[in-house]
């Protein structure tokens, strides 16, 4: 069964109350690189999870997780 | 911070556009001259047509060369390389290369089963490959560039 990765990253992006931008400066990427992520057209490395998982200061798999792909 | 990234962002796939056109037609209107040569036909009245366009994309990749050293410099004193060069910027490029790399086998495979019908040199061959190879990777990057999704909630 193949999985592909899901995430919450919206979500906890809109509860900490930062766009896409703010979010973006805290990382050190662009603002697109945040959106594809959040749009799921981007998997992003681990080390990029992590960064994310700690500018937003929760634990890495609160906002990814892996689901199985729609077909399966 | 952001505003400036998202400048230099734009900058430099307006001047991976100028690049990409104007290396289509300086290399486009040269092929169509190798023909045209190698064929023994005359262009007419669009001879005059065939030479601007070399004029001009000759002119503009040489334009977009220089503005590409420029650019370079202000991304370098901006200290945003980073973030301009982030992880989706390197996973973007790869797929260009890749595209890149398959027009040129797809393309190449072309010619062969051309080369069954019609004689041609191995100079039209090369720049139909070096023009397929450049353009085809810059306008992959660009369209991947663009496709902007679901913006902020």
């Amino acid at each position: 069964m193949t999985s592909e990765l899901a995430n919450r990253l919206k979500e906890l992006r809109a509860r900490e109350g930062l766009t896409q931008a703010e979010l973006a400066a805290r990382v050190g990427v662009t603002r697109k690189t945040i959106n594809t992520v959040e749009n799921r057209v981007f998997v992003p490395s681990t080390i990029l999870a992590l960064k994310l998982a700690s500018a937003l200061a929760v634990p890495v798999e609160e906002i990814f997780s892996l689901e199985p792909r729609g077909e399966d | 911070m952001e505003d400036q990234v998202s400048k230099l962002i734009r900058q430099r796939d307006r001047l991976l556009t100028l690049a990409a056109v104007s290396f289509l037609f300086w290399q486009g209107a040269q092929l169509a001259m190798d023909i045209a040569q190698e064929g023994g036909w005359e262009f007419g009245p669009f001879e005059l047509v065939i030479h601007l366009c070399l004029l001009a994309g000759a002119l503009g990749w040489a334009g977009a060369s220089f503005l590409f050293l420029l650019y370079a410099s202000r991304v370098q004193r901006s200290k945003a390389q980073s973030v301009i060069q982030d992880e989706l910027f390197c996973h973007n490029q790869r797929i260009a290369i890749r595209f890149g790399f398959m027009a040129i086998i797809a393309a190449t495979a072309l010619l062969l089963a051309a080369d069954l019908l019609v004689d041609f040199s191995a100079t039209i061959a090369l720049r139909a490959l070096l023009i397929i190879g450049i353009t085809a990777q810059l306008s992959r990057f660009l369209i991947l560039g663009r496709d902007d999704l679901e913006d902020e909630s």
